[in-house]
């Protein structure tokens, strides 16, 4: 009889996942997260994706050039989807000129700042990188903006929070 | 017969034949690719219009068109091919014979290159050896003459290739029905390489390309070495097969379920065959439950999605891209681990998505960016199979055939590719790797990496600073010696097992700094948000995607320049 060759982390990985497993590690959008949770229809939230997409477009007096506004359902921390809660991401580039970069960024960050933002990445405070800037507002939507590869433009990706889908 | 004389050799202008090659070649794709819409678009005709003398002319003439636009595309690329073959051929012969002049000029010879003559000055003789002389004449000459003899057989030959392809002036490109693919064909080419199957697919006509996806759609649908496109189209086919055999049989078992005969006394028969119906019916469902969840990812995805590889034998496996790696400058093949069925393909496809959307995002054209979810192997599950190597030895060697398969089916221009590991799918990328001449990838990502099979980044046969290895804290597959033993201790009476099981049985975990890759930042907990919309440690590996690694946050490492 042959046995099969015993790899030295594999009994870590399945005591993992047993652990996992047991332990249950809840996380994302389980029952007590989702009774605080918004509800709200998805071309709503599109909709408040768009808004401040557009919002984010004048400050930067560049044209918005759209991605991809869509919802994909919110993953708990054990990778599980949920098919009633859910997210929007919108996706989106503005043609400005690498030079103005910095400055587009800066304002941006002024702006977001005094509406009570988190600023999580500030363009001022990353040496060495490209211009890149990241927030999170009141309402838990999530900001990122950085230049391309090469910089002939700032990519702008919102994400909203978790929402509860009406029933 | 050409009469290139050495003049025209040496005067010779390649430039045009290459543009005119690129032309042919471009010309030739445009054919498959409208061929292929052709044949798709005319293929439900004879459903919509079965009868008539009009249905019928109707038939005839769309299958004479298809004919002759499948039979078109072979010559056109034959021809481009030709081409750029002389092109190439005829730029080298001309500096070879331009080389040549100006070493005989250098001997003190005078080569007439109207008459393709050598020829040295009387003083030359009488100062020198004159037999020293001579045979230097005759040794330019003989150099000369082989090397337009040459010339002059790549012009014949290439002329003859190109009028035996050009269209009949009566009947163009012809409408004769090329020979069927048959099923020992396409099994041969199972186990080849990618390389070989790309040239076998390009050798066959759309019309021969196409009955060979529709009548063996199983096979090419897995085969690495053709087009994604093609290979999306038979995966597709099968799909739909399936879920039409699958709702056949669920019919039939309804209808067998209502013609059962209760009217026998006892029916103790009847109710045994109503209770093996009910139980078909439900293995039916669920079956149509699982492929359900395929199309509706399908769905999700739009023009966006494409099927590489479906299989729904056992725990199902399946390969979807989002954006077409044959186009795409920059690819990613994400690779699940433990526990990975058919059945969680919406949830991993998600999760390629936002590796997709946030690279994309990164460049200035958008769907340059392509990412695959590559569950082209058979996962372990929590059982004896994690034990061994065997599922990531397999997975590595169909992971490593699917990676070339990517190369050789580009359409050209820039391609890096990034590999990532998931938890188990870290050690199928790491055996991919490890293993002949290594994994045809830019980049080696891995992301809760129980660990790869070697204790240095430097035995993946890539330079390990484009290694890069993200864990989280809480991990407890990347990370049960973190801060996060808690995990073991929630564990009713095995806590205190698992807690010595997993004293001394760690190799190496590849985001420590003595495995010698980059580590990337992870702002995500636990083992499953490594690729989280919005967060840090998806921004990191998006920009490795793209290949922006001074834009990588590392815990530690070295990023290469570029």
């Amino acid at each position: 009889m042959t046995f099969p060759r015993l790899v030295p982390w594999a009994a870590s990985l399945i005591a993992a996942t047993t652990v996992i497993a047991l332990a249950g590690c809840s996380g994302g959008p389980d029952e007590d997260s989702k009774d605080n949770m918004q509800t709200a229809a998805e071309n709503q939230v599109i909709q408040q994706v768009h808004e401040r997409a557009t919002g984010i477009a004048q400050v930067a007096g560049a044209e918005l050039k759209i991605i991809g506004e869509s919802a994909a359902p919110c993953e708990g921390r054990k990778g599980e989807l949920s098919d009633e809660i859910y997210t929007v991401q919108g996706s989106y580039q503005l043609p400005i000129p690498e030079s103005e970069h910095a400055a587009t960024l800066a304002r941006l960050r002024d702006g977001w700042r005094r509406q009570n933002f988190t600023i999580s990445t500030d363009p001022t405070t990353s040496p060495g990188r490209s211009a890149r800037l990241e927030a999170v507002d009141p309402d838990q939507y999530h900001f990122f903006v950085a230049s391309t590869i090469p910089p002939t433009m700032l990519g702008l990706r919102i994400n909203s929070p978790c929402y509860k889908s009406p029933s | 017969v050409s009469e290139l004389t050495l003049q025209q050799l040496l005067s010779c202008d390649p430039a045009p034949y290459a543009q005119a090659a690129v032309a042919w070649q471009e010309w030739a794709k445009e054919i498959d690719n409208t061929a292929e819409l052709f044949i798709r678009a005319a293929r439900d005709l004879g459903d919509a219009w079965p009868e008539g003398e009009g249905a019928e002319a109707t038939h005839r003439r769309a299958a004479a068109l298809r004919d002759e636009l499948s039979n078109a595309y072979q010559p056109a690329q034959r021809i481009g091919y030709a081409l750029q073959r002389l092109a190439d051929g005829m730029a080298q012969l001309r500096d070879w014979a331009g080389d040549l002049v100006a070493r005989a000029g250098g001997h003190g010879l005078e080569v007439d290159v109207a008459a393709g003559t050598v020829t040295a000055p009387l003083d030359m003789y009488r100062s020198g050896s004159p037999a020293h002389t001579t045979a230097l004449v005759n040794g330019y000459h003989n150099d000369l003459t082989t090397l337009l003899a040459r010339a002059r057989g790549l012009d014949d030959a290439i002329t003859r290739e190109i009028v035996a392809n050009v269209p009949d002036p009566v009947l163009g490109f012809g409408t004769a029905i090329p020979q069927a693919i048959g099923r020992p064909q396409v099994e041969r080419l199972l186990g080849r390489s990618p390389a070989v199957v790309r040239l076998w697919w390009q050798g066959l006509t759309p019309t021969q390309q196409d009955q060979a996806i529709h009548d063996f759609p199983n096979l090419v649908g897995w085969l690495d070495g053709v087009p994604a496109t093609d290979r999306n189209t038979a995966n597709r086919l099968r799909l739909q097969r399936d879920a039409a055999d699958l709702q056949q049989r669920a019919e039939e078992i309804r209808r067998q379920i209502t013609d059962l005969d209760w009217s026998g006394d006892p029916p103790l028969d009847v109710m045994s065959r109503e209770q093996q119906l009910l139980e078909d019916q439900a293995e039916v469902n669920a079956e149509r439950r699982r492929l359900g969840k395929v199309e509706a990812t399908l769905a999700g995805l739009g023009d966006k999605g494409f099927l590489l590889g479906y299989d729904p034998a056992g725990d199902g496996k399946a390969v979807v891209a989002v954006g077409n790696p044959d186009t795409a400058a920059h690819t990613a093949v994400w690779v699940p681990g433990l526990n990975t069925e058919l059945d969680d393909i919406k949830g991993n496809t998600s999760r390629v998505e936002h590796i997709q959307e946030a690279a994309d995002l990164l460049t200035p054209e958008t769907n340059d960016v392509a990412a695959v979810m590559w569950l082209g192997y058979d996962a372990p599950e929590t059982d004896l199979s994690v034990l061994t190597h065997g599922r990531s030895e397999q997975g590595g060697k169909a992971l490593d055939s699917f990676v070339d398969g990517l190369n050789v089916t580009h359409d050209g221009g820039q391609q890096h590719v990034t590999a990532i590991g998931h938890s188990y799918g870290s050690t199928v990328v790491a055996e991919a790797a490890l293993r002949g001449n290594g994994l045809a990838v830019d980049e080696i990502v891995v992301a809760g990496s129980p660990g790869m099979h070697t204790d240095h980044a430097a035995d993946l046969n890539i330079d390990p600073r484009h290694v890069w290895s993200g864990s989280a804290p809480g991990d407890p597959v990347s990370d049960p010696y973190g801060h996060h033993g808690k995990y073991v201790g929630y564990v009713p009476i095995a806590g205190g097992w698992l807690n010595s099981a997993e004293d001394g049985i760690h190799g190496i975990s590849p985001h420590q700094p003595e495995f010698g890759a980059n580590r990337f930042h992870v702002d995500a907990t636990g083992h499953s948000d490594y690729w989280k919309e919005g967060s840090e440690s998806l921004t990191n590996q998006a920009y490795v995607v793209v290949g922006a690694y001074d834009e990588v946050h590392l815990d530690h490492g070295e990023a290469p320049s570029k």
